[in-house]
């Protein structure tokens, strides 16, 4: 009653502290949501640079396998499902491949076979690498060039009739000499059917600081197929989790200073309302009001503070986290959700970091010298 | 009712003593209408608060009801004052964001505290304040503030107000109007300490007192 009165009253000190509290609110908020939508944004895109380990046949001579670029070594395929079913699993994005190479018009092509992706935990992931139609091939940017080659032109590969569905964007790699079928049919057309040269997959991010993922992955790998071996590319690996972590440090440095500058702010208010209030305090204390009714007064005036500041704060942020969200994330930008679990964190979270604010202005009211106030008049 | 043994108040400011009050022996019976009179800076105000249990003097003994009341803990004496005593100041003190009717019944606002609605009306109705409940203090003019803070003191009947300066902001009428308050309480039992340094104050006060120091 007393609170709201003075709150009334006194509405100036009590919007510049609301703003200041709704402030670091809602930047809580729209950072916390924009930074799980970045997180988002950073898997798709880190994921994009490609898969990063390479899953081979343990007989494969790493010495060809760099310079020819895959293993010659063929393994069955069947150790894929063998792979997906293995619990606990550190690997995403699982797709067998087959790779053979070809003297086609005169000029040596790489035959790719690609499998579906597999999720190991049956969850349902946007496919990193594109699916070929059985019947249908895609064509790498240099071979379409070098033989005037269009989407529904036919070519024949080892005696077979194939359809171009797409020619493929520059690479500048040996991605631009191959030539894209759906697995299973590569493997009718050279007779080696259930046999693969490679898993490629992508590690997952989820491994605790400090444990190497290479060794990980080979102690998982040497459990579940002993036949094979993993080789990654670190420095995907790598750009993927200093990305991710670049994200974590920035909120990590940048939020705090925020709520730390916004919780002064109310602080300093606080101490300016004491000021101002001095007589009152000094009057109340006359009449009786012992030292914790006094910082009473102060105290349910914060904790009033932070939960209408949650309030405002969490639509404000949610506001700005859909408004900016959409522009600056253009993959997972529509994907973004209202967390609800953040309104409770700021129902709880504001009024604490409030009353903390206001504790050593309350103390020092409560224990204020009446007979020191009401002399001075 | 109040005793005042010898009771002294020395403060210290920079390195130098000053005596704000100096020995003073004060016996005060219930009923009595003290006005304690001494010029700017005499230390009225020091022994007033010294009395209401807010100001420890710094020698002699200051005993209300046989009471020696700084031998109470801080909480004790804080409730000591709640039930005991009330206070009328000369700049009234009244809380800029309560109407009359809130400002009155402050103590309320203490869980533990009685109900008084009825008590209330009778002293507005009694102090000419009845048309002015919903009013706040800045609609108010400076006797009717004045004679909200007499309500506010007189609420619960206290056996000891204490009044400092109480007429020094109001013109004669209003002045003369809450000295008579004054006397009536007294008149009904209760016991007033006054300091002013108005000395046509003198005339309603039972027993005077000059302090200079």
């Amino acid at each position: 009653m007393l609170v709201l009165k003075e709150i009334l009253y006194r509405k100036s000190n009590f919007i510049l502290a609301l703003l200041a509290l709704g402030v670091a609110v809602s930047l809580f908020v729209s950072f916390f949501s924009l930074s799980q939508a970045l997180k988002r944004e950073t898997i798709r895109l880190t994921r994009d640079m490609g898969f990063n380990l390479r899953i081979i046949s343990a007989k494969t001579d790493m010495n060809e396998f760099w310079l020819t670029g895959y293993s010659d070594n063929t393994m069955p395929q069947d150790y894929l499902k063998q792979l997906i079913s293995f619990k606990d699993i550190s690997y995403a994005h699982l797709t067998a491949t087959l790779y053979h190479k070809i003297v086609w018009n005169d000029q040596e092509v790489i035959l790719t076979g690609i499998s579906p992706e597999f999720e190991p935990s049956g969850r349902k992931k946007t496919a990193m690498l594109f699916s070929v139609t059985p019947g249908t091939v895609y064509i790498g940017y240099q071979l379409a060039r070098q033989f005037n080659l269009q989407p529904g032109d036919s070519i024949e590969l080892e005696g077979t009739k194939m359809k171009i569905a797409k020619t493929m964007a520059e690479t500048g790699t040996a991605e631009d000499i191959k030539i894209y079928l759906e697995l299973s049919e590569l493997q009718t057309l050279l007779h080696m059917e259930n046999e693969v040269n490679e898993i490629k997959a992508i590690n997952c991010l989820c491994l605790a600081e400090g444990v190497d993922p290479i060794e990980y992955l080979r102690e998982q790998l040497e459990e579940i197929l002993p036949q094979t071996q993993v080789v990654m590319n670190k420095t995907i690996a790598l750009a993927r989790k200093r990305q991710r972590h670049t994200i974590d440090n920035y909120f990590s440095m940048v939020l705090p200073v925020i709520i730390f500058v916004c919780l002064i702010w109310v602080g300093v208010l606080a101490m300016i309302n004491v000021n101002e209030r001095k007589k009152e305090i000094g009057i109340y204390k006359a009449l009786g009001f012992q030292p914790f009714n006094i910082a009473w007064l102060f105290i349910s005036k914060s904790l009033l503070l932070g939960i209408v500041a949650s309030l405002i704060g969490f639509g404000l942020g949610n506001v700005m986290a859909f408004r900016f969200g959409p522009r600056i994330f253009k993959i997972t930008g529509d994907s973004m959700q209202v967390d609800l679990t953040l309104l409770w964190w700021s129902l709880l979270a504001a009024p604490l970091c409030a009353m903390m604010a206001t504790l050593i202005p309350a103390l020092l009211a409560s224990f204020q010298d009446p007979a020191k106030i009401l002399r001075l008049e | 009712m109040v005793s005042l043994k010898s009771v002294g108040k020395v403060y210290k400011y920079k390195m130098q003593e000053i005596n704000a009050l100096k020995a003073i022996d004060l016996e005060v019976n219930q009923g009595e209408f003290w006005a304690i009179n001494g010029r700017s800076g005499s230390g009225k105000t020091t022994m007033l608060l010294t009395i209401g249990a807010m100001l420890q003097p710094s020698y002699g003994e200051v005993k209300i009801r046989h009471r020696n009341i700084y031998t109470l803990n801080d909480k004790e004496r804080t409730n000591f004052r709640k039930e005991n005593i009330g206070f009328i100041f000369q700049m009234f003190y009244l809380i800029p964001y309560l109407n009359v009717t809130e400002n009155i019944m402050i103590h309320q606002q203490l869980r533990s505290d009685g109900n008084y609605v009825s008590a209330m009306r009778s002293l507005t109705e009694q102090l000419g304040l009845e048309h002015r409940l919903l009013h706040r203090p800045s609609e108010l003019s400076a006797g009717e503030k004045q004679r909200v803070a007499l309500a506010r003191a007189m609420l619960k009947k206290p056996e000891l107000i204490l009044a400092d300066e109480p007429t020094g902001n109001l013109d004669e009428e209003n002045s003369r109007q809450v000295l008579q308050y004054l006397q009536d309480y007294t008149k009904s039992g209760g016991t007033v300490i006054m300091v002013t340094h108005d000395r046509s104050a003198n005339e309603y006060a039972t027993n005077t007192m000059n302090i200079s120091n």
